[in-house]
């Protein structure tokens, strides 16, 4: 097969679900040296089509999850040829946590795997954690960006709260430390209502949110 | 004096609970329960019985919470819009958004089962049987597993609406089977007869014509 028709293979063959397919394939194409990078765009491309399925309800739950357990275990393969190709670039340090009353954490986990993939040194602070537990985490050991994930209405509000109280404890003279926020129903409108920098429905979207906020501080 | 004109459009598991208390005057609408997995649909579904309706009503209460954000941008021209200031069902079900509330700082991890959602056969545990037959009995366990990570107790809203000696024989079997901690919690009608009768307090948001829901609307502490 020619290398765009592997790639739509895998895109295909993650989209239906098939697991056993999808890590062979991906096995093959790490051991043959082919670019780790491009085999995670593939797979983030087929998410957002799985995604698709979901919303014309073609697919249950279940079938999101599924996908994302197949995205995971790419990732994890991946990892050390995508750890090899960043060797030297220390990428930043991310704090994430889902926040105080709320204890789903899916999306988290592959935020999280996708950081590290991407060679982000990433302290997960669990569910359901209280922002005092944020903040104390923020002044031992500042992070270059803070992830706050959450799904329901509860988690909104402990955001926010969240958000003030580490910008309210924030170091004088220094910058006040961005904050994402991530959840399949985040909006701009939850952004605002919680006062962070920044929104994301999607894991790999927040990677590049992190890249970005990294690079402006390195470059700085 | 004439009553004012009330009309209600709720999902289908939320009228449930409203239908025994619905005076005989009150014409009400039902929405298809799945449209709460895709707020985008439920938004441009509740918007057309809206404009369908204004003209039969001078209020038009929703059976709905923010619920995923899909009240959000609903108006109506022609009519007062009202809804309860909720998370989602559960809240009117319980009673009130502060009974929501604690029931969630108490346990976060809780799956809440009442009739309706039962009978719809939308909760991970119906989808675990529908996987079992699709793709076998160790793919289901491996997806309901990660579905129900952090959950650690499974309740049963006792609403007091129906008789719930088949519904808790489900809950009951399902906690047990998931390794769930089972619970009955008391439900209270007490939301559901204020969206009927009023009054239409700080417990809800209430949108003059023509003007819109607003996510911020659903928090008293917004500024």
């Amino acid at each position: 097969m020619a290398g765009e028709e592997i790639r739509q293979t895998l895109i295909a063959h993650l989209v239906d679900l098939d697991e056993t397919y999808v890590l062979k394939l991906v096995r093959r194409l790490l051991d043959e040296g082919q670019d780790p990078l491009t085999i995670i765009k593939d797979c983030e491309h087929a998410m957002r089509l799985v995604g698709e399925r979901y919303e014309k309800r073609e697919y249950y739950l279940s079938g999101l999850i599924m996908a994302g357990e197949i995205f995971r275990e790419v990732m994890t393969m991946s990892q050390p040829s995508m750890e090899q190709r960043l060797m030297g670039n220390a990428s930043g340090r991310v704090l994430l946590g889902t926040v105080q009353g709320d204890i789903h954490d899916i999306g988290k986990g592959i935020v999280e795997l996708a950081l590290r993939c991407y060679g982000f040194t990433v302290e997960d602070l669990g569910v359901d954690v209280p922002p005092q537990r944020f903040l104390e985490h923020v002044q031992n050991n500042p992070p270059d960006v803070i992830g706050l994930s959450g799904l329901v209405m509860v988690a909104y509000e402990s955001m926010r709260e969240t958000i003030q109280m580490v910008r309210g404890h924030s170091t004088p003279g220094q910058g006040a430390i961005p904050v994402i926020i991530g959840g399949s129903i985040i909006s701009e409108a939850i952004c605002r209502f919680a006062g962070a920098d920044f929104w994301v429905t999607d894991a790999m979207e927040g990677v590049r949110i992190c890249q970005h906020i990294v690079h402006k501080i390195n470059s700085s | 004096m004439t009553e004012p004109r009330k009309l209600v459009i709720a999902c289908a598991t939320v009228i449930e609970e409203m239908l025994p208390l619905l005076p005989p005057y009150v014409e009400h609408r039902i929405l298809d329960f799945g449209l709460h997995t895709d707020p985008a649909k439920l938004r441009h579904a509740l918007q057309n019985a809206i404009d369908a309706s204004s003209g039969q009503a001078d209020t038009i209460v929703l059976g709905y919470g923010l619920c995923s954000q899909g009240v959000i941008g609903l108006r109506a021209t022609g009519c007062t819009l009202v809804v309860p200031r909720v998370d989602d069902c559960i809240a009117i079900f319980l009673g009130s958004c502060s009974a929501y509330r604690q029931q969630s700082w108490s346990e976060p991890g809780t799956y809440y089962l009442t009739k309706g959602w039962i009978e719809v056969g939308d909760s991970p545990f119906a989808e675990y049987e529908r996987m079992v037959a699709s793709r076998g009995p160790e793919y289901a366990e491996r997806i309901i597993r990660l579905m129900l990570s952090n959950y650690k107790r499974l309740a049963l809203i006792n609403t007091g609406q129906y008789e719930l000696e088949r519904y808790r024989d489900y809950a009951r079997r399902t906690a047990e089977r998931f390794g769930l901690r089972y619970e009955e919690i008391e439900g209270s009608t007490a939301l559901v007869k204020k969206m009927l009768n009023g009054p239409w307090d700080d417990e809800f948001i209430v949108v003059q014509p023509g003007q819109v829901i607003q996510f911020q609307h659903f928090f008293r502490t917004a500024s």
